[in-house]
């Protein structure tokens, strides 16, 4: 018995000696055993830059704060590919690689892991988008089709803010900027941390910026201000395992002059319009890392938004779980895979003008998705191929499947080459299913029009989902340590655009007496679009920075006529071809950095937009450890100039930045 | 009978109690890529002597800066706190190159090759241990150089760039490394 207990000892002490690689402390290892150790997984940071097979530009926060920005699409100006037109004091037209509207609907936007897409009016409403800049990591915008794992409508790019978690942005801060067109805008945040590793933090935020004027001079009523607040979160309960909680709700007021269409002369006024927004918004995520180079990332958010506009008033609910989940480390072979669902309601309410109206005031809709991708290794450290697929399954469009596969060479290591075959779909919207809405009257115009016509957009059902195909290559080259060189060239070809088609005329009919012009969005546009973009970034010493970025686009639509469609290729000269910026990042001293950039973009006919300079410079002097002053101007070269709508004017303003 | 079976009984001891050492030294420890590579940090700023002057006498601490990615710093920051050589190891991550001439050791990411570039054209590297994580940064003037080689992590060693910076490496951590001598290339 006692030789037995023995034995068992002993065994005890020989199965014991085998380390279990999950607990392992690597402090505690010495040289040789590290040397010796297996990799069990390739580090998994946010895939290098240099790495990725896809049209990539990252804003870091350091490049957000440089820019002197107030705003995200603001920052975006700097982004190749990227076209940002403010349309007014509160809104954007941003899209990337042409077709931009104030409702661009071909870019998914998304704040750590949310889409803020709305999909009644298939764009982003930017004035609620307005989250703390200071604590934004980082902006990365992925041009093209396809580098998305998630979702229909990411159909020319992605765009993905990232906020800093919650242990980078501990202790307090506060910022308070006020200038001639900035009236005042403080944010506060605080910092702390709880449990043994938890961490957390919350914010409020207050914004107000005065109008712009309307191309006319007169006061574009596009005042804004709004209220925000939110938190974060992040803790880990075990190893290997984090979890995230956070939270934004908010308000805003806007307004901007509506041209509202009448059946009484002058047929069409400039209406005062006040629009009031509000939503909360909650979001979980747990992310598992398994020490085989397995990862899982759980991930659910519920949104409420209510927009309240001189046409209706929109309330939507939205509930979205997606998973992700990337295979255990293989040699030759790195599988990711993941699935979504959305439940997405709305609720809709007349705002007694008739301008929109519509048959049902509720609507569900629910959204299936999942999508597989393998990256495989042809030849280590030189050749990959990337297949990958989406599948959707929705409301309003048959299934759909969006393959892309992506190969990519290192010749050496200061050079890389890549190239990519996409296909993307934009799924329609209840906007084009749903709604019927007076887009213009046009004017009698006696003996041969009696009576005002009413054009109408009717429920188009039969609207089918647009579709791209894109091509793509890009080469970087690191052209010395210092200095990057990052290009790419694309060639898209788009199918089933929507189109405005003329139905057939009734009446008259109505008091006032009118005759009703219904339009239907049907799918006869066809079009192809080239360009590229060049990207050139040298750190020239420590102290100073230079970064230079040109964009080129060309669009050729084809659509039916004037007689059959309206404006079927409108797209063509509504964004500009050439778009050019500079950017210095100059530490003059290690107290006072000067960054200012320079823009030029050029001429957008079709809106009646000229080509325009802009120059932005950002003063900051650093004062102590704690505080910071900047001094900013924003569109220095002409008191004012047109990007889309209202005249953009100049805008100077001070900011102290607070740390405590 | 009794007598045969205690004796397989301790054969079989002895064989486990045999096999158990020999087995723990080359028994197979896998981890993540970015744990081996903190790990060998650690102990590079274990194994590496500073000139006198560069280090303070009374409480002296280890200043262990990172010009990386926030993933790989939170691995990194690990090791704020612990003692190497008597001395406490103070973490900080570097914005831009201001602050480098309080570091007793720096690791430079991929990300911030370029930075690195630039910082190190204009100043003297001495009493600075630097470590980088991509192909290019010994024979660039680097110091230590992560490799990934057939499922291990390497590391090259600039043994010039070393002696330049007045910094002294054990025997023991010379032996596992990769001398390289890139005056020649």
């Amino acid at each position: 018995m006692r030789s037995k207990t023995w034995m068992l000892a002993m065994a005890g002490i020989a199965f014991s000696s085998f380390a279990r690689a999950e607990d392992v402390d690597p402090f505690a290892l010495s040289p040789e055993q590290l040397f010796n150790a297996t990799v069990s997984s390739v580090s998994r940071t946010a895939e290098k830059l240099w790495d990725a097979p896809a049209a990539v530009y990252v804003l870091s926060s350091e490049d957000i704060r440089r820019l002197g920005a107030t705003s995200i699409p603001e920052t975006l100006r700097a982004v190749p590919g990227v076209q940002v037109a403010r349309v007014n004091a509160n809104s954007w037209a941003i899209s990337v690689r042409g077709f931009n509207t104030g409702l661009a609907n071909k870019l998914l936007v998304l704040i750590d892991g949310r889409e803020v897409y709305d999909p009644l009016y298939s764009g982003v409403y930017w004035d609620v988008q307005d989250t703390m800049l200071e604590d934004v990591e980082r902006i990365e915008v992925i041009r093209g089709p396809g580098a998305s794992l998630w979702g229909a409508n990411a159909v020319n790019g992605v765009i993905n803010i990232i906020t800093k978690s919650a242990s980078d942005t501990q202790g307090g801060l506060v910022s308070a900027l006020a200038g001639n067109k900035e009236t005042g805008t403080v944010g506060v945040r605080q910092g702390g941390a709880f449990g043994a590793d938890g961490h957390y933090r919350v914010y409020g935020k207050y914004l107000s910026r005065d109008n712009e004027k309307w191309p006319n001079g007169i006061n574009g009523e596009d005042e804004w201000d709004a209220y925000r607040t939110g938190f974060r979160a992040d803790w880990a309960k075990v190893e290997s395992s984090q979890f995230t909680v956070q939270g934004d709700a908010y308000r805003s007021h806007t307004g901007q002059i509506r041209m509202v269409p009448t059946l009484t002369f002058p047929y069409s006024v400039p209406t005062e319009e006040n629009i009031h927004a509000e939503g909360i918004n909650l979001l979980g995520r747990w992310t598992r890392d398994y020490d085989d180079g397995a990862q899982l990332i759980v991930q659910g958010y519920v949104d409420y938004n209510f927009r309240n506009q001189y046409t209706l008033k929109t309330g939507r609910t939205t509930l979205d779980l997606d998973t992700q989940y990337e295979l255990p480390y293989m040699e030759r072979n790195q599988i990711i895979l993941g699935g979504k669902y959305r439940l997405s309601g709305d609720d809709l309410s007349q705002n007694n003008t008739g301008i929109i109206t519509f048959d049902e005031a509720n609507r569900l809709d629910q959204t299936l998705s999942a999508f597989i991708q393998d990256k495989i290794t042809l030849e280590p450290e030189k050749w990959y191929l990337t297949l990958g697929s989406k599948f959707e399954v929705n409301d309003y469009s048959e299934f759909e499947v969006q393959p892309n596969a992506r190969l990519q060479w290192h010749p050496d290591e200061n050079q890389m080459v890549w190239g990519a075959v996409s296909r993307a779909v934009r799924v329609p919207s209840r906007l084009e299913y749903d709604l019927i809405s007076v887009t213009g009257v046009i004017p009698p115009f006696p003996p041969f029009l009696p009576n005002p016509i009413s054009v109408d957009l009717y429920p188009s059902p039969g609207f089918d989902s647009e579709e791209l195909i894109a091509y793509e290559i890009g080469y970087r080259r690191k052209i010395t340590p210092e200095a990057m060189l990052d290009t790419t060239a694309f060639y898209n070809v788009y199918d089933r655009l929507s189109t405005l088609r003329l139905g057939t005329a009734s009446g008259p009919v109505g008091s006032p007496t009118h005759v009703i012009l219904p339009i239907f969005i049907t799918n006869d546009t066809t079009a192809e679009v080239y360009g590229g973009e060049a990207v050139l970034d040298w750190h020239v010493s420590s102290d100073l920075r230079l970064s230079a970025a040109y964009s080129y686009l060309n669009i050729s639509m084809h659509g039916p006529p004037s007689n059959v469609a309206i404006d079927a290729e409108g797209d063509e000269d509504e964004s500009p071809q050439h778009q050019f910026n500079v950017q210095m990042q100059w530490d003059v001293t290690p107290e006072v950095t000067v960054s200012p950039t320079f823009y030029h973009v050029s001429a957008a006919p079709g809106l009646g937009i000229d080509n325009y300079e802009r120059l932005d410079v950002n003063l900051e002097w650093r004062v102590d450890e704690n505080v910071s002053l900047s001094l900013v101007g924003q569109n220095l070269l002409r008191s004012d100039h047109r990007e889309f709508g209202n005249e953009i004017g100049r805008s100077v303003y001070g900011q102290v930045l607070w740390r405590f | 009978m009794a007598i045969l079976r205690r004796g397989l009984c301790w054969a079989v001891v002895g064989i486990l109690l045999l096999a158990a050492p020999v087995r723990a030294e080359e028994e197979n420890i896998r981890l993540a890529e970015q744990k081996i590579k903190a790990g060998l940090i650690y102990n590079f700023l274990k194994y590496t002597s500073w000139p006198a002057e560069s280090m303070a006498t009374e409480a002296p601490t280890l200043t262990f800066c990172s010009l990386a990615d926030s993933g790989f710093d939170n691995i990194l920051r690990a090791m704020q706190g612990r003692n190497v050589n008597q001395r406490e190891i103070q973490f900080r991550v570097l914005k831009g190159g201001e602050g480098v001439s309080t570091c007793h050791a720096l690791f430079v990411g991929e990300e911030r090759a370029a930075e690195w570039a630039a910082l190190r054209k204009e100043r003297t590297m001495t009493g600075l241990l630097t470590i980088g994580d991509f192909s290019g940064f010994a024979a660039g003037g680097g110091m230590a150089e992560f490799f990934y080689d057939d499922k291990k992590v390497g590391v090259r060693l600039n043994i010039a760039a070393v002696e330049a910076a007045r910094l002294t490496i054990e025997g023991r951590l010379l032996r596992l490394v990769t001398v390289i001598r890139p005056g020649g290339e």
